[in-house]
């Protein structure tokens, strides 16, 4: 009953690899900007709003992989014709007919069944950061899906598993049936993104660059999650802190530091990171800002000859050995200020490298480790 | 290209351990961070070394962080050029060398499990299990290989090659699996790098590396005798099967060795052979010491420009010996091409 021969038209050129914009376009979040954030004409407008709309072609691309393959119909095996109908080329067009009129008319079944607000979105996030941002943000229980490496909070590490950063397949994203996605532009693979976006999909991608922008970035998730107000008070919460961090270490003079990867090669935190934004607003001197490069394999008689005084090592995952094995190392070169006063302090490397909420966590952390008399504590 | 005499090959020799002390000390003396230290205090300053005293600053970043890179790149760099010029001369084949035959693949797979198995990324284990992994792929090849009690060179170069994809795959799948702590590592261990390790460490691969090399240059004259092919050396009296199963096993600890301390380094084993026997000719008694000391001369100087190349980050060494052995190697190609196509 909605169907028209031009949005039909639409669909086949679509499917015949040319790429059809047929709503907004790429959702990102590219630092401050947020550039035209969904697909949707409405950037975070209600799946089921749209739907009512007729002629709006968003509503039935857009539950076209949940209606056939979801509750609907359970034993109709078009989910994976669903993918065939947007990726292959040489489609038979009778069969692509009756796949888009089935799809059709059950979307217009499902637009009716979703009348009101879409209240628990199905969110699906392929990053750790955003994981921690979801849940930050009080939307736990809405995750269905998220990525082998999502360990924090506790209870992330219980959501469905997609795969690894670069590894998450696409059949496992579908089949958790996801109103909201969350990824990456960096850290996800460009090739599933674009199925993703292909498959419509409403996917949302962010890519802080700065502590800032990462605050940008928790605005913007709680804005498509509905939860703007959550967002708010979080990102104000977590500005004061900073704010709080800047004011105590404003007197003293920066500590030269390092902040290191791996020993073997030596691997630091160059500039462009948020280990070093860290190390720098917490009242620190990043020594390896020299090196042009986000994580230089560093010239270990350079690191000894500028004398650090601080050095903060990151230990990869849950090592119970981290501390020892960092000393073991640092013991080596007694001449470094920071191994002779034992200012060898071993973080998490998910405290910092991961763009999301905890990065405030280690500013605090940091600062203390810099300035311990501005604190009132510190080893 | 005049025969071999005696005085000609220790002079030849002279000549290439000289060069390798001037490039040492090349690298000792190049580095980002300026070092104004006469011989007089050097000399004070390694005394202070050995009698393991602390040291000025100066001393540190040249006696316990340039010379020890130094060093170690002398030892993997002339390790793998001897395994590699025994490797050719064993398969006869140019194209040859430590990496074909699945000697490096095995080594780099055991030695990931070394350090995913060991709880500290010591030395200890990884070389061990690299060892293990490396006999363990060329006991498979020549099991492989042989037929009828023999050893063609065809069927050596294919179960190579086979069972060097074999482990590669497996070492993509660890890759794959492996949890994040050990993943990084593993990554870079692969690219190949060269790093100030300590002097035990040194001493511990020079040990290791002891009956390989003895072995090997021993054995210089049945090479010689082998590159005239199979049947004649063996009417000529070598005991053809004894002989390569000694180099084998022999070339592949030098192989594992290197591989455990310093990563995969490709095209030094290939290389470096090539180029001795072009300048000094074929006969492996001079050409096996000649390709050690030259190897480590190239790898100490492929390491000198990794480390100032994009000062003050570093490359990993393994991306200069690849950019300088690419082009190497097709020119090798095209001029053996021949001879391969026989």
């Amino acid at each position: 009953m909605f169907y028209s021969s031009q949005r039909f038209e639409k669909r086949l050129t679509g499917c015949k690899g040319t790429p059809v914009q047929i709503r907004g376009g790429p959702a990102t979040v590219d630092g401050a900007k947020v550039h035209s954030i969904s697909h949707w004409p409405k950037p975070a407008g209600k799946a089921s709003e749209l739907c009512r709309e007729p002629g709006n072609l968003a509503c039935w691309t857009k539950h076209f992989p949940r209606g056939l393959g979801g509750r609907a119909r359970p034993n109709f095996p078009a989910r994976g014709l669903g993918i065939f109908l947007m990726q292959s080329k040489n489609i038979i067009g009778a069969l692509m007919l009756l796949a888009a009129g089935g799809a059709l008319l059950l979307c217009c079944r499902e637009s009716r069944k979703m009348g009101g607000e879409n209240l628990r979105p199905r969110i699906v996030s392929l990053a750790p950061s955003l994981t921690e941002i979801v849940f930050m943000l009080g939307m736990g229980d809405h995750l269905v899906g998220v990525t082998d490496h999502c360990n924090y909070p506790s209870e992330a590490k219980s959501k469905p598993r997609l795969g690894g950063l670069k590894t998450i397949s696409l059949e496992a994203v579908i089949s958790r049936n996801p109103d909201i996605i969350l990824g990456t532009e960096d850290g996800n693979e460009q090739s599933l993104l674009d199925q993703l976006r292909e498959l419509h999909f409403r996917l949302y991608t962010f890519q802080p660059r700065t502590l800032d922008e990462v605050l940008t970035t928790i605005l913007a998730v709680s804005r498509v999650c509905g939860r703007e107000s959550r967002g708010q008070e979080l990102v104000k919460e977590l500005k004061s802190r900073q704010e709080m961090v800047s004011k105590a270490v404003a007197g003293s003079g920066p500590v030269p530091a390092v902040l290191v990867f791996e020993h073997e090669p030596l691997i630091l935190a160059g500039p462009g990171t948020f280990a070093h934004d860290l190390i720098e607003k917490a009242g620190g001197k990043n020594l390896a800002d020299d090196a042009r490069i986000p994580y230089p394999r560093y010239s270990l008689e350079l690191l000894i000859a500028k004398s650090p005084e601080v050095i903060i090592d990151v230990a990869m995952g849950e090592d119970a050995n981290a501390e020892q094995k960092a000393w073991q190392y640092w013991s080596q070169w007694p001449d470094i200020p920071a191994v002779r006063n034992r200012k060898v302090a071993v973080l998490d490397s998910d405290l910092v490298t991961r763009p999301g909420p905890r990065l405030f966590q280690s500013l605090v952390q940091l600062a203390g480790i810099f300035h311990p008399e501005c604190f009132g504590k510190g080893k | 290209m005049p025969p071999l005499s005696r005085p000609r090959l220790f002079s030849i020799l002279g000549l290439l351990t000289g060069l390798l002390a001037i490039t040492v000390l090349l690298t000792l003396f190049f580095g980002n961070v300026p070092v104004r230290l006469g011989f007089k205090e050097l000399a004070s300053e390694f005394s202070a070394l050995v009698r393991s005293e602390p040291l000025s600053r100066d001393g540190i970043i040249l006696l316990r962080v340039r010379l020890p890179r130094a060093l170690l790149a002398v030892l993997v760099g002339g390790g793998l050029s001897l395994s590699g010029a025994s490797f050719q001369a064993l398969i006869r084949n140019p194209l040859a060398d430590p990496y074909i035959l699945g000697v490096s693949g095995g080594a780099a797979f055991a030695a990931i499990v070394g350090m995913i198995v060991s709880s500290s990324f010591s030395f200890a284990p990884v070389p061990v299990f690299a060892f293990g992994g490396a006999l363990a792929s060329i006991f498979l090849v020549l099991a492989v290989a042989r037929t009828r009690g023999k050893l063609p060179v065809i069927t050596l170069l294919l179960a190579g090659v086979v069972v060097n994809a074999f482990f590669s795959a497996l070492v993509m799948f660890l890759l794959t699996v492996i949890s994040g702590r050990h993943l990084p590592s593993a990554i870079y261990w692969m690219m190949g790098q060269v790093s100030s390790k300590s002097y035990s460490t040194l001493g511990l691969v020079a040990l290791y590396y002891m009956p390989g090399v003895l072995v090997l240059l021993g054995l210089a004259r049945d090479f010689n005798l082998i590159s005239l092919g199979e049947e004649s050396a063996e009417q000529l009296g070598v005991n053809i099967e004894r002989s390569k199963l000694l180099a084998f096993v022999a070339a592949s600890l030098i192989t594992a060795v290197a591989v455990s301390v310093s990563g995969l380094i490709g095209f030094v084993g290939l290389m470096v052979p090539h180029i001795i026997r072009l300048v000094f000719g074929p006969d492996h008694r001079l050409l096996l010491p000649a390709s050690f000391l030259c190897g480590g001369i190239f790898l100490a100087l492929c390491d000198l420009l990794a480390r100032s190349l994009i000062a003050p980050a570093e490359l990993p060494v393994g991306v200069i010996t690849a950019v300088l052995g690419g082009p190497f190697f097709i020119w090798l190609l095209r001029r053996s091409r021949e001879w391969i196509s026989r």
